[in-house]
Formats: structure tokens, sequence, C-alpha cells
């Protein structure tokens, strides 16, 4: 099962995914991402943040759907990370199964669309527009979605953080 | 909730620095303290005194240096009669955090537990695995 959907711009990164499976209880973490998935060095530094305990698979987006649907996925106990809101609301159509959406860290380094910067939203959330329209959508499926960068802060519901 | 103070002690600008990459990695915190020593003319020695003003009795302190034999060492080490000190030398940023991030008082086991952890965190780089191949995602534990 899905413990949680983390959208996090840095997928695996020092302490997070770390901290985030112990707290969860995971036995798998599942990162979803094409550009990752393809590049052999950016697989391989990604998997330097992995936990030792923990089996980590680095899959392309629709590689990693077909994992997530598959029935064998149920007994395990998954960490999914992606990159992007997008990201985020085609894993809420595709899979089932996805009851949080934790929002831990986006926006900062993310790719500019053309020469405005992103709103602050929260220490670690910087959002277009547009990105803003798209986690609309994602709370539109009814999931519990929140704003929550490691598991000792305070969930901070996002249906409030984006009026 | 603050368990306990921290104090890094060093030669030089290193205790601001390594305070500087903790503020990026946890944020700001009121648990460590730093002394930049013989950078100016103020005197090491009172720098510390005024450190250990601000600490209550039977607070845990932990002081961390630069270097075991150094001088900022050495004189950090005179204030291991007081109950409730540790003092490590050679600190590193590994070590830093995880006593940052550690939230219960510690005792000699912790502290040795922490220091030979924070050891293992200075290692030679090999790029390494890519992660398990999508059948293998299922198997095992």
């Amino acid at each position: 099962m899905i413990k949680l959907l983390r959208l996090d711009e840095r997928l695996i990164h020092g302490q997070i995914a770390i901290k985030w499976s112990r707290h969860l209880s995971v036995n798998r973490i599942l990162v979803l991402n094409d550009e990752a998935a393809n590049n052999d060095l950016i697989k391989k530094s990604l998997m330097m943040a992995a936990p030792s305990d923990v089996k980590v698979a680095i899959t392309t987006m629709e590689e990693g759907i077909n994992l997530l649907n598959d029935p064998r996925a149920e007994s395990l106990s998954i960490l999914v990370l992606v990159k992007t809101p997008q990201d985020v609301l085609k894993l809420m159509k595709s899979v089932n199964g996805i009851k949080v959406v934790n929002i831990g860290n986006y926006g900062r380094v993310a790719p500019r669309q053309g020469s405005d910067a992103r709103k602050l939203y929260r220490n670690n959330l910087y959002l277009y527009d547009s990105e803003v329209e798209i986690i609309r959508q994602i709370l539109n499926t009814g999931v519990e979605c929140n704003y929550q960068t490691t598991p000792e802060d305070k969930p901070d519901p996002v249906n409030k953080i984006i009026q | 909730m603050v368990l306990l103070k921290i104090l890094v002690a060093s030669h030089g600008t290193f205790a601001s620095g390594i305070k500087s990459s903790l503020d990026v990695l946890l944020g700001k915190s009121d648990t460590l303290s730093v002394i930049d020593a013989y950078i100016d003319q103020n005197d090491f020695e009172t720098q510390l005194e005024v450190f250990f003003q601000t600490i209550t009795e039977g607070e845990q302190v932990i002081l961390l240096s630069d270097l075991y034999g150094g001088s900022v060492n050495q004189k950090l080490a005179l204030y291991l009669t007081r109950p409730e000190t540790y003092l490590i030398a050679g600190v590193n940023l590994p070590l830093l955090l995880a006593l940052m991030l550690n939230n219960e008082p510690v005792d000699e086991e912790k502290i040795k537990a922490l220091v030979k952890e924070s050891r293992e965190a200075i290692r030679i780089v090999e790029i390494q695995s890519n992660g398990v191949e999508n059948e293998d995602f299922f198997g095992g534990s």
C-alpha cells in the first residue's frame, strides 16, 4: 500500500528520505521521474541519500504507475516520491489507493517559466499561479494534502495555504 | 523544547561557519552557540565564561572543538569538572547534525555512539547502486 505520496523537487536528499521512511515504517521507496530513470548518473547520485535498509527503485512515471497498480504492491509499504505538481496530479489520476499527499519541498530550484519568479507560500513552497491550479485539481480529488517538510513539522493543510 | 546546550569553539571562523551550514539544513536554533577564537581582541577564556553564564545549573552541555591538541580544546577541557558536561574534539558537520537532531538527554553511551557514527560519515565517494530493477521491487521483505 502507498503510505505517502510526497512532492519534493529534490526527490531523495539528505536526511529527508531517511526520516520519512522511518517515520512511516515503509519497506519500499519508489521515485517516479523520467529524467532520473533515464540517466544513470542522476540515479546513482540519488541513491547516495537512500536509507540502507529500504529497497529503493527509480523508474519512469509509466513504469512506476504500473508497479503501483500491480496487486503485489498491496502487501508492501511504499513511500512514493515525485518532483512536480503535475506528476502528483498524474498519479492521482492513474493510481488507486493514494490516501495522503505530502507537499514537502517545491519551487526553489524548479525551472522557471519565463522570467517571473514563483510566489512564496511557505518556507519550502514556491508556486506559479498555473501550479496553484494544478494543486487545486489535486485537492479536488478529495485526497488529504498537507505541507510538511519533515515529520517533526506540523502538517499544514494545503487547502488553507492556497486559498 | 531545549534539552541541552551545544557550544562549538574553533580557531578562527570554523565554528560560525559550521553553524551557518546548520542554519541552512535545520533552520536557526537556540540550542547552538559558537565561539570563533583568536580572530579579534576578545579573550577566548572570557568568551567561554560568558557562555557558561548562560547555562543553568544541572543543564547538559556538549562542547565541541576543532582540534584535540589545540589550545581551544585545552581551555574547553577545564570545564569538564562541571557535571553534565561533555567535550568532543574534531567536530564534523555530520556529528553536529546528529547532536542537533537528538531529542533526548545524553549520556556516555549516547555520545560514544554518535561519535562512532560521525567517524563513518567521513567516507570516500564511489558511484554505487542503481536501485532495484522493477521485478525485484516485489521480492524480499
